[in-house]
């Protein structure tokens, strides 16, 4: 599965130039203002864009609304404080694709506390959480906007988003600021709101 | 502390006449009790009217920048009020289509409980508006991102996302435009002076009351039951957004 991005756009003064597609473990790495959440917005189709063209797995999605683009988009604020942790993981759920058991196990996998209001989860906690969501709601992309920064020991986490990347086809796109994850299928810099490609791993 | 005396003066005035200086039995009569019963029964009833047709609206309003549909919001609240009671007289009377449509279904809006309880929730709306709009303003727009993202349309959103976790905002706005709606005297009484048949048979609103019997018997009368009104009211107030209060304490944090 395949995510291509080729966006031109300014706001302001700030200009955005991006071209890249790539699959798996894609990471976005720059300094603050470098335009990384702004990107993540386009892509997502939550800010407007003057020339985007956002291909999921070939599927043009650029004119569609941000529900029905299929990419998930999710920064440090991305939860819903009046649910409980697992009401919160079912929410969007993909019934024809997950059961309960996919629950459990991403409960078990994420090391998320069930059963808990998320007004009473820590920060790193409620961003499992939201992890586990927009892993289960079977949406071909997700975009995760600095949600690692927060979670202590985080390989445990990759780890989890690398296998479930690969067992059920899902590009996932963490942005992280100062420091690149691990082995990544596709590493971008962001510098001055233009996307460098530094590493690709080939198949 | 100046401001709250200037309040809290006129308030006490009448609490003090009403009480201890004329004490009117007429003040204390079961009319005056069966109107304020009245009162709290069309005033309610506009509120919950009012939260559900102009929920959806302020929610638009908050994101969008529709500075026509804001000022047509602002219009009650700047039409003198014996202007709605007459507006909404003609067009509930058969003159017009509307009120023909009315007609001939048994309804109508001079006299009924159906009329106070609309002309109520129109001069009620722009404060309700108002306030629902700020709190949907004042919330993160990321919480709504991440479920528009995750599939979910606007209204599902609305109603599943921001008005469970904002009841407690919106419980206060409804109540703010509750207290208005009991307030209300010019619209309703031109429209519904008091009501005609049904259980409410012959009651006035207790604004309507206090103004008969100010012209009547004099401020006595007049006095005590506006002071039993403003104790009644305070009581209801205070007592809703103490039981709101004692729900939303669990859910410490009040955002989507």
């Amino acid at each position: 599965m395949t995510v291509s991005v080729h966006i031109e756009t300014e706001a302001g003064y700030f200009r955005l130039n991006a071209r890249f597609s790539g699959q798996g473990i894609i990471n976005v790495i720059g300094e603050n203002g470098s335009g990384k959440t702004f990107l993540m917005r386009c892509i997502a189709g939550l800010a407007s864009c003057r020339s985007s063209r956002v291909l999921v797995n070939g599927r043009d999605v650029s004119q569609e609304p941000p529900d029905r683009r299929s990419i998930v988009y999710a920064s440090q604020n991305s939860y819903f404080i009046s649910m409980t942790s697992d009401r919160h993981i079912v929410y969007v759920m993909d019934r024809a694709k997950y059961d309960s058991t996919a629950v459990e196990d991403i409960a078990e996998g994420l090391q998320i506390p069930l059963n808990r209001k998320m007004s009473q989860l820590s920060q790193g906690q409620r961003m499992r959480v939201t992890i586990a969501t927009a892993l289960l709601s079977g949406r071909e992309v997700i975009l995760l906007d600095e949600v690692l920064s927060n979670i202590s020991a985080g390989k445990d986490v990759l780890d989890y988003l690398r296998d479930f990347s690969k067992k059920n086809q899902v590009d996932i796109m963490i942005v992280s600021h100062g420091y690149s994850i691990p082995d990544p299928d596709l590493l971008v810099r962001m510098d001055m709101g233009t996307a460098y490609v530094e590493s690709q791993a080939h198949e | 502390m100046i401001s709250l005396i200037l309040i809290l003066l006129p308030i006490s005035l009448v609490l003090y006449f009403g009480f201890a200086v004329y004490r009117s039995p007429q003040g204390y009569s079961p009319a005056v009790f069966h109107s304020i019963a009245l009162t709290f029964f069309s005033a309610s009833l506009s509120a919950i009217l009012v939260f559900l047709v102009f929920t959806p609206l302020s929610y638009v309003l908050s994101r969008s920048s529709g500075r026509m549909a804001e000022a047509i919001s602002d219009i009650p609240a700047s039409i003198p009020h014996p202007i709605v009671g007459i507006a909404f007289l003609i067009l509930g009377s058969p003159i017009t289509p509307f009120g023909r449509f009315l007609a001939e279904h048994g309804l109508g809006f001079y006299d009924s409980i159906l009329g106070l309880v609309l002309v109520l929730s129109f001069i009620s709306a722009p404060i309700y508006i108002r306030s629902a709009q700020s709190l949907f303003s004042s919330l993160n727009r990321e919480h709504e991102d991440f479920a528009s993202t995750l599939g979910k349309g606007r209204s599902s959103i609305l109603y599943g996302l921001l008005i469970p976790s904002n009841a407690r905002g919106l419980l206060s706005a409804s109540l703010t435009s509750m207290s208005r709606a009991i307030s209300e005297f010019g619209s309703v009484a031109i429209l519904v002076f008091y009501v005609s048949g049904g259980f409410f048979n012959g009651t006035e609103t207790a604004s309507v009351l206090i103004y008969q019997y100010y012209g009547y018997y004099g401020p006595g009368p007049a006095i005590t039951a506006s002071a039993i009104l403003i104790v009644i009211s305070v009581a209801v107030l205070i007592a809703v957004k103490f039981l709101s209060r004692g729900r939303a304490r669990t859910e410490s944090v009040m955002h989507a």
